[in-house]
């Protein structure tokens, strides 16, 4: 075979992908040319045979209601995830301290800016990718990778044998900010722990849903660490504890 | 006002209005979302439970979606979530097959287009089956799912001169895989 060119060619003329002008070249050189006739005969005979094979998978007649009863459950406001503190924070409102309240309530409007902000670099990363630009489980591998690439060197804890094992990292912007992200996976769950410089201390850890995502957000010394993941927040608190420990 | 709540009439993740237009137009792809899942993880209750939780992730982005094919946007998410869970679960698995050279498959007789013609569904399950994950999922959404090469891209999130080489590719490896004559003794 000596036409290397026709080789992709052949299956893009197979597949309708060439433009009109393009496909009538591919006639005319099939024509002439064997090999690129056997290539786009080649491919005919293996789209019949997969088309007629009976392959596409059938999903079983349960799953659609499965799917259904997850959504619906999904749908229902997720009071579940809300932290103890939110609750009293709302019998106070309706203590009436309205005074009290205020500053509180604007600190939580940009508060939960941020956190909506992780979900939102959390989403893209899991829809649009890369989810991790160094795939590793070797927390020796993603630790040296960040440095040279962001300002800080990210504490990377091996929790494989806990149950989250970390399948890489990549370099984030978070509103504005860099931030090194590591990967971690529990079950069909992936989260996300960020790590950026932090400008204030907060070091008790904060639990907030935002968009259906738990988010968690605390920090060690000068460093800002929020979790973002779809798992339980159970799950999600004790991911954090090993983290912090 | 974000573009989604536009798109939306300000409806937000949990109203009402969205869970309407998500079974209309996400949930009657449920067969095509199976199929991929199914073929990627090559398990069917790994796919089942996969779906489910595709399904479930593609209800939260769907603010997001920007309307077109909500085909690809859901194959997509659902190739995600199986590679993630193969990730997680059968990490072996998940060995890019991509720097392996290419057989060099010219082995144009008319005996071999003889033996692909003839392939049984066992045959051509198995030969699929064992293509590497980069290969199999362009076999599925090209020649299962008649899917584009843009739509493909979109999926597999590769550029579309990407697809087309790694289908060119896919092909010739199933060629080869089907025109191997049956061993004899080999179980079929």
């Amino acid at each position: 075979m000596s036409c290397e060119f026709s080789r992709e060619h052949a299956h893009a003329w197979l597949d309708g992908e060439l433009s009109v002008e393009a496909t009538l070249e591919a006639e005319r050189h099939a024509r002439e040319c064997a090999a690129c006739a056997a290539e786009y005969r080649k491919a005919v005979i293996l789209r019949s045979a997969l088309r007629e094979g009976g392959l596409v998978a059938v999903p079983p007649a349960s799953l659609e209601a499965r799917v259904r009863a997850r959504l619906a459950a999904e749908r229902r406001p997720p009071w579940r995830g809300v932290p103890r503190w939110a609750a009293i924070a709302a019998a106070l409102v309706l203590g009436g301290a309205l005074a009290v309240l205020l500053t509180p309530f604007r600190a939580s409007l940009s508060t939960r800016g941020l956190d909506e902000a992780f979900v939102s670099a959390h989403v893209r990363a899991l829809m649009k990718g890369p989810l991790v630009e160094v795939v590793s489980s070797d927390r020796h591998t993603v630790k040296p990778w960040f440095a040279g690439r962001i300002d800080l060197a990210p504490k990377v804890k091996d929790l494989a044998d806990r149950g989250y094992p970390l399948s890489g990292g990549r370099l984030d912007e978070v509103s504005g900010r860099r931030a090194a992200a590591l990967v971690y996976t529990h079950g069909p769950h992936e989260i996300d722990l960020f790590v950026w410089v932090a400008s204030t201390p907060e070091p008790a850890v904060t639990l907030r849903v935002s968009r259906g995502y738990n988010v968690a957000r605390w920090t060690e010394g000068d460093l800002g660490y929020a979790a973002v993941s779809d798992m339980d927040e159970s799950e999600l608190r004790r991911f954090v504890d090993l983290v912090r420990n | 006002m974000t573009p989604s709540a536009v798109l939306w009439g300000g409806g937000v993740l949990h109203d009402p209005e969205p869970g309407v237009d998500f079974e209309e137009l996400v949930l009657p792809l449920l067969p095509s979302a199976y199929n991929l899942a199914r073929w990627l993880t090559r398990n069917d209750h790994d796919a089942e439970d996969v779906v489910q939780e595709a399904f479930l992730r593609a209800y939260r982005f769907f603010p997001s979606f920007r309307g077109g094919d909500p085909r690809a946007w859901l194959l997509a998410i659902v190739r995600n979530a199986c590679w993630t869970f193969l990730r997680a679960n059968r990490a072996r698995e998940v060995v890019t097959a991509l720097e392996n050279a290419d057989e060099p498959a010219d082995t144009a007789g008319s005996v071999e287009e003889d033996l692909v013609r003839r392939a049984d569904g066992a045959r051509l399950r198995r030969a699929l089956d064992e293509l590497p994950g980069e290969f199999r999922e362009v076999i599925v959404l090209r020649e299962l799912e008649e899917l584009s090469y843009r739509e493909i891209a979109e999926v597999a999130g590769v550029p579309v001169g990407t697809v087309m080489s790694r289908l060119a590719r896919a092909r010739r490896r199933l060629q080869t895989a089907l025109a191997r004559p049956v061993a004899a003794g080999v179980g079929t």
